[in-house]
């Protein structure tokens, strides 16, 4: 994998996908959030590298984007709905991430899941992550995050 | 030919064939039309602004403003007078990038996707679309053909094209 | 005559979407029916004839991969037209996907347009 910005293709991907299916736009960057009302999700892929990406967002942001994404009144949401497009937003950002990567690699992914809330990775897992990004959303901050494991 | 002008922030549907819809200025404003080929009914909105959110309740006495209340209204009013959704051919011109008074080209952009939610939202999407650029456009729709005309300045007079499937001209129509 | 119209995601919303676009078609569509992965898909295929399946590639137990597969293997299933709805847009996958008897190819994130299109380009729709 050649040298790439990757904070600039994690943003330009976001972008893209936010537009395209999800009829929003980010505000601009700005500083994660912390304590408040959260969905988180992850997605795992398998290649060389290896990695998983996250999305975090306020459940007040999840609901204007869901509702945009099914294209109904947040009123009409159910109560899993909100985190089910959460999940395919972290997949397809993963997808179209994994895509435009200058690299001749195919990926495998596994599905979205989401985070519980309040959940904490082992201590000494985390590593730093290899991309990081926040951008203002609607009733928000998006936080879209990169993770790959060491190659051999 | 009847001429019904649609202003800013307006919107209204005929069913007069000898009437040509128009409206004019379109800067960082969206037109949208839908027309139904069959029962003939045309409708045009002219919205300045994407959300009626930010109208402090204003909406309500202005619905033709937004784009979400302004095309929700829109097709309404369409179905009232005839109109089948399956068969409706939909345009949209306008949402020029203006710079607005911070400074940023914003607010068309913005209304670009704002027309592209409220649209999905009411189960529609564009079969023809002039968006975006930096010219402040003219549309005008033939009530009685469907056909629509889009005049930039400086520039020649063309139509806007679109292709129905046969599912949504129905059955038995013969082509204008 | 109405068609019928199965989706397979293992996401309930993408299958929601997907519906919505297939509503934007203006063909008089029967049944819309739904399946999580492949192996719900073939059982549901047991029991009813479909005119078009849109399917996603990464999907549990049987994926979009062995779906198509499966599809082309069995005389009563391999004439359904199959379009692939996926985040893979690797121009391999493509061509193997098609190889394997795809009749379209189309990538997420798409615009609701591109897949109505997609979808009456796959079903011969004319248009005037």
């Amino acid at each position: 994998m050649s040298e790439q910005n990757l904070d600039q293709l994690l943003s330009g991907v976001v972008d893209t996908v936010m537009e395209t299916m999800f009829f929003s736009t980010p505000r601009g960057p700005a500083e994660p959030e912390a304590g408040a009302s959260v969905l988180k999700a992850r997605v795992a892929f398998r290649g060389r590298p290896s990695g998983a990406l996250r999305v975090c967002l306020s459940a007040a942001s999840a609901r204007i984007l869901a509702a945009g994404f099914l294209g109904e009144d947040e009123a009409m949401l159910t109560d899993s709905q909100p985190g089910e497009v959460v999940c395919e937003f972290a997949n397809m950002l993963c997808g179209l991430f994994l895509s435009r990567l200058e690299s001749d690699e195919s990926f495998d992914l596994n599905s979205p899941e989401l985070v519980p809330v309040g959940s904490l990775a082992a201590p000494g897992s985390e590593a730093l992550p290899a991309a990081s990004q926040s951008f203002g959303i609607e009733e928000g901050i998006l936080t879209v995050t990169l993770h790959l494991e060491a190659t051999a | 030919m009847r001429q019904l002008v649609v202003g800013v922030g307006d919107g209204g549907v005929s069913r007069d064939p000898d009437s040509v819809i128009v409206t004019y200025a379109l800067g960082s404003c969206i037109a949208v039309m839908l027309y139904d080929p069959v029962a003939k009914v045309a409708g045009m909105v002219h919205f300045m602004l994407p959300e009626s959110s930010m109208s402090n309740g204003s909406s309500n006495a202005r619905p033709w403003m937004y784009a979400d209340t302004g095309i929700s209204l829109l097709l309404r009013v369409a179905l009232q007078n005839g109109a089948d959704k399956r068969r409706l051919a939909v345009f949209a011109a306008g949402g020029a990038h203006v710079m607005d008074d911070n400074g940023v080209f914003n607010i068309g952009k913005r209304n670009c996707l704002a027309l592209r939610k409220a649209l999905w939202k009411s189960g529609l999407v564009a079969h023809s679309e002039e968006t975006g650029g930096s010219e402040a456009r003219t549309v005008r729709m033939e009530v009685g053909t469907g056909r629509v005309w889009l005049h930039a300045p400086g520039g020649e007079q063309r139509e806007m094209k679109v292709r129905l499937s046969v599912a949504q001209r129905g059955p038995g129509l013969r082509d204008q | 005559m109405a068609l019928n119209i199965m989706i397979v995601d293992d996401s309930r919303v993408m299958r929601a979407f997907i519906r919505k676009v297939v509503g934007l078609t203006g063909l008089d569509v029967g049944e819309c029916c739904e399946a999580g992965d492949g192996e719900d898909a073939l059982k549901l295929l047991q029991e009813r004839r479909m005119d078009l399946v849109l399917t996603d590639i990464n999907m549990p137990r049987m994926n979009g991969e062995e779906f198509v597969r499966r599809l082309e293997r069995d005389e009563s299933l391999r004439t359904i037209p199959v379009i692939v709805v996926s985040t893979d847009s690797s121009h391999n996958r493509v061509q193997q996907m098609l190889a394997l008897g795809a009749s379209g190819y189309i990538t997420k994130p798409f615009l609701p347009e591109a897949l109505r299109d997609e979808v009456e380009k796959v079903l011969g729709v004319p248009h005037v």
